[in-house]
C-alpha cells in the first residue's frame, strides 16, 4: 500500500482531545486516529449516498406507476378531496 | 450552529411530490435527502396511511420501503388526550385533529400542506401552516 504524507492544521482543542485518545491507548498514534476517523467518515458518506440513490430509484418508480394511474388525470382539488376522505375514514376507524 | 427545523409533511405534499403534480412539492420530494441534512421532516402513521391508500396497488410496497430509508421520519410519538382535546376545543374536524395534534406533540415549527383551506378556520399558535413554496421562502429568510 502506498502512503502519502500530509500536513494538517487543527484547532488547538481538537488536537488536545485527539491526543488524549492516543494517550489513553485507543489509537497507536495520531496518524492512526486520523486514518480511523477518515475510514468511519467515508463509510458513513457511502451509506448516505446509497440511501440517496435508493430514495431516487423508489421515487422514480412510484412516479412511473402514478403516470399510468387514475390519480394522474385528477385535478388538484379532487386529489385533496380524496386525501381528506381517507383522513376522516382513518380517524373513524381508529376512534370508533 | 444553525437550528434544525422540524417540519411535518401533509399527505398532499407527498402525493403531489411523488406524482410531480405540483412543482414545489416535487422539489421537496426530489431533494429530501439533502434537505434532511439541514432540517427534520416528519410524518406520522395517519399521514403514511393516507398516502398509501391513494397510491396504486404496486406502489404501496415501494412507498413503505421509501419511508423505511428514514430520510422522511415516520414518528410513532404517542399523542396525549390533552393535546387531542385542545384541537377538538378549537373546532377542528375529525382527522385534522390528529395531524394538528401530531405537529404540536413533536414541536414542529411548520406543517406543509397544499390544501389552502387546511386548518385555516382556526388560529393555531404552536406551528405555522405553509405551502411548499412558502416554506422555501421561509428557510431562505432564516438562513
Amino acid at each position: 500500500m502506498e502512503f502519502k504524507k500530509v500536513n494538517i492544521t487543527l484547532p488547538e482543542h481538537l488536537f488536545r482531545k485527539s491526543k488524549e485518545l492516543v494517550d489513553k491507548g485507543m489509537y497507536s498514534n495520531f496518524s492512526d486516529l486520523v486514518r480511523s476517523s477518515l475510514r468511519k467518515e467515508l463509510k458513513e458518506e457511502k451509506h448516505l449516498i446509497e440511501d440517496n440513490d435508493e430514495w431516487k430509484t423508489l421515487v422514480n418508480s412510484i412516479r412511473n406507476d402514478l403516470k399510468n394511474s387514475e390519480l394522474a388525470s385528477l385535478p388538484e382539488e379532487e386529489v385533496i378531496k380524496r386525501l381528506k376522505q381517507a383522513r376522516d375514514r382513518i380517524w373513524e376507524e381508529q376512534h370508533a | 450552529m444553525r437550528e434544525r427545523i422540524k417540519v411535518v409533511l401533509d399527505s398532499n405534499e407527498i402525493l403531489f411530490g411523488l406524482s410531480s403534480g405540483k412543482p414545489y412539492p416535487k422539489v421537496i420530494i426530489d431533494n429530501l435527502n439533502a434537505l434532511g441534512k439541514i432540517h427534520d421532516f416528519f410524518i406520522n402513521g395517519q399521514i403514511f396511511e393516507e398516502v398509501s391508500r391513494n397510491l396504486p396497488f404496486g406502489s404501496k410496497e415501494k412507498f413503505r420501503r421509501l419511508v423505511g430509508l428514514g430520510i422522511l421520519k415516520l414518528s410513532d410519538s404517542k399523542i396525549g388526550k390533552g393535546i387531542i382535546a385542545k384541537y377538538e376545543r378549537l373546532g377542528l374536524k375529525k382527522g385534522d385533529i390528529a395531524i394538528a395534534a401530531f405537529a404540536d406533540r413533536i414541536n414542529a415549527q411548520f406543517l406543509l400542506s397544499e390544501n389552502r383551506h387546511f386548518l385555516k378556520e382556526v388560529k393555531i399558535r404552536k406551528f405555522k401552516i405553509l405551502t411548499a413554496e412558502q416554506f422555501f421562502s421561509k428557510i431562505a429568510e432564516i438562513s
